[in-house]
């Protein structure tokens, strides 16, 4: 694991230096500080320094993967099963599907759903609670934000 | 002067809703940090929003509020539940859960109480005694010592390392690079944008720290199926549960002044906080203490040392923030950004600029000590009910409030889309065994190096050597050699000692 980790890290570090970085970074027409300063002033000189560190510790993290006593030590992969990204994996797609109706389908609309829905996905199957929770926590948000803070939230439908 | 400008101060915090917010803030730091799974940081990020339409010295007090109370409320759960609700009350299970065990609950509960009102009380006292000599120091900084101090603060991140240094190193380094993105402040050139105009002024903070605490510490929880806590119940048996204020500062006055210090100590060393101080005040105990074979087994002394220092951290952590404007731990990181929305750079100059603003946060600090006691000593037996909040019904609310907050900032699904990708990054940070809070602390610390680093050239023609010939810059860069050298060896003597370990078993594994 370390060794694969180090070697992405290696090659992003080079991908960075070389290609990433030159192609979004404007040099400005005018160098800040003079001849001197136009070097160290220049927008490259932090980014590539870091692109540097990031390449050293990634030999670091490649190098350890060698070393039996280390991996023993770490013991650290990456534990993630098929149950746990089908729970995050429909948490975050009803997240990003709230998120991008938001401003068509409105707050007061959408939130009491999406809540529900999250609850429902995640296993709470006591209905009343459920209805009262989703309707009230998001009446609570809503009140608070619009009268309490006098914050719009999006209208959507209601508009 | 100072006693008008004072009493200016005083009349804002004890306006009705300044008192109100720090309640409201004691009673949410409280629960979220009762419930494991919910974080002081989580709480700091998901209700700063909330403080940028409120005065300054409404919402800062709000927010301080809620970090007293989240650091004291995770000693509930490791009392009730033998799960501490954050990484700072980790020690307090050892001794606090065994206690609930024998029917000694509400002992427990009461002596973290005292020992966090305790604890937070010393803090606020450090805060006022230490910040004026370091804030006049701090005005004679020029661009070598911050870049140098940044730099010393940036190794103690270290420090923040689980079980790898270099996964922790390259967690700092991505935080760097994401600071990069946006105009750059020297030259004005466009950085790291990808041609998205929403990330000209960089990638905002709020969210960004919403995503990573909120979101990806909610995902972190969803993925893990929780199965029934047990929650131990408040015996009523008046005689073992009997501890009184005076019995904690009398009898263990010893305990309480070293965790005192251990907690202050460790809360003003910029980068590390509560979850270090813990358990260095419990080791501490444990080692001073005549009977040290008690500690584990139910020892009030092993509730008091972890509770003092802990919450002794508090007010130290603001030190760095308020003076350097370099924040104390990873709570102070993020409120950081609540200072700026608020128009408050903390840093020397905010004791030029807003003195009044200093003296409000010196009254909220000790107020919200204040209310930490009160709230946490009236409500001692409600905690039992809110430690059973269903968890699908807790963690949606808690999504929505992370998405809603994110969107109120600048009414804008660019911050709410940060959030996402945030959430998603921090989730799979944390599985891969990265930890996230370098990530933070680097992208908070990073513009001021860069720009320290580049006025500091700029002011030698490109001679690195003005760093060694400023007597402070180089007191700080000796002080990074010292800690960088230390936990190399650190390192090193663990891996040696794990080598050996290793080849003196025998190959079949069996011993």
């Amino acid at each position: 694991m370390d060794r694969w980790l180090g070697a992405a890290l290696v090659v992003a570090a080079l991908l960075l230096f070389f290609v990433v970085l030159p192609a979004q970074i404007v040099t400005p027409r005018i160098a800040v500080g003079g001849e001197v300063g136009g070097a160290v002033a220049h927008p490259l000189f932090f980014p590539r320094l870091i692109a540097v560190l990031l390449g050293f510790f990634g030999v670091l993290i490649f190098l350890r993967g060698h070393s039996r006593a280390e991996t023993l030590r770490d013991g650290e992969g990456f534990a993630f099963g098929i149950a746990e990204a089908v729970r995050v994996g429909g948490t975050g797609a009803i997240l990003v599907a709230y998120s991008a109706l938001l401003d068509v389908v409105g707050y007061v609309l959408l939130t009491p759903v999406a809540l529900a829905s999250l609850a429902v996905f995640l296993g709470f199957r006591r209905w009343p609670m459920l209805v009262a929770v989703a309707v009230g926590v998001s009446a609570l948000i809503y009140v608070g934000f619009r009268f309490g803070m006098k914050i719009l939230l999006p209208e959507g439908l209601l508009e | 002067m100072m006693l008008e400008q004072l009493g200016q101060a005083a009349a804002v915090v004890l306006r009705w809703d300044a008192l109100a917010m720090i309640v409201v803030g004691n009673i949410l730091g409280i629960i979220i940090g009762a419930l494991p799974g919910l974080t002081v940081t989580m709480a700091m990020a998901i209700f700063s929003p909330l403080t940028f339409f409120m005065p300054p010295l409404v919402g800062i007090p709000f927010l301080l509020g809620l970090y007293k109370g989240g650091t004291y409320g995770g000693s509930i759960s490791a009392v009730l539940i033998g799960t501490p609700g954050t990484a700072s009350n980790a020690a307090t299970v050892l001794d606090g859960y065994p206690m609930a065990q024998q029917g000694r609950a509400g002992k427990a509960l009461l002596a973290s109480i005292y020992a966090s009102t305790v604890g937070d009380f010393f803090s606020n006292l450090v805060l006022v005694l230490a910040l004026w000599p370091l804030a006049l120091i701090a005005l004679k900084f020029g661009p070598p010592e911050f870049f140098a101090l940044i730099l010393f603060s940036m190794t103690i991140i270290a420090s923040l390392a689980g079980r790898s240094l270099a996964k922790c190193m390259v967690s700092a380094v991505l935080g760097v690079l994401l600071a990069l993105v946006g105009i750059d402040t020297v030259s004005g050139a466009s950085r790291l944008t990808f041609g998205f105009s929403d990330l000209q002024g960089g990638i905002s903070y709020i969210p960004f720290v919403i995503g990573l605490f909120g979101l990806g510490e909610i995902f972190v929880q969803v993925s893990r199926r929780t199965g029934h806590l047990k929650i131990m119940d408040l015996k009523e048996d008046p005689a073992a549960n009997r501890v009184t204020f005076a019995e904690i500062l009398g009898k263990y006055w010893r305990t309480v002044i070293r965790s005192c210090l251990v907690g202050a100590g460790i809360g003003a060393l910029p980068g590390v906080g509560a979850e270090t101080s813990c358990w260095v005040a419990y080791g501490l105990a444990k080692r001073a203490s005549p009977h040290p074979e008690r500690f584990g087994k139910g020892e009030v002394e092993g509730v008091i040392a972890p509770e003092v220092g802990n919450n002794a951290v508090c007010g130290a952590t603001m030190v760095p923030l308020l003076a350097f404007g370099i924040p104390g731990d990873v709570v102070t990181a993020v409120m950081l950004g609540a200072f700026i929305a608020q128009g408050l750079r903390p840093g020397p100059l905010l004791f030029k600029e807003h003195i009044v603003e200093i003296y409000g946060i010196f009254i909220a600090m000790f107020l919200a000590t204040l209310a930490m006691f009160v709230v946490a000593r009236l409500t001692v037996r409600l905690w039992v009910r809110i430690l059973r909040v269903p968890r699908g019904l807790l963690y949606p609310v808690v999504m929505m409030l992370c998405l809603v907050g994110a969107y109120t900032i600048n009414n804008s699904l660019f911050d709410v889309g940060i959030v996402l990708a945030f959430g998603a990054i921090g989730y799979v940070m944390r599985m891969a065994g990265f930890e996230v809070a370098p990530m933070v602390l680097a992208f908070i610390l990073s513009p001021m190096l860069e720009q320290s680093l580049i006025q500091s050239l700029l002011m030698s023609h490109g001679s690195p050597l003005i760093f060694v010939t400023r007597p402070i810059a180089l007191v700080f860069l000796v002080l990074t050699a010292v800690s960088v050298g230390l936990y190399v060896r650190s390192g090193l003597r663990a891996r040696w000692l794990l080598a050996a370990d290793a080849g003196s078993e025998p190959r079949d594994g069996r011993r």
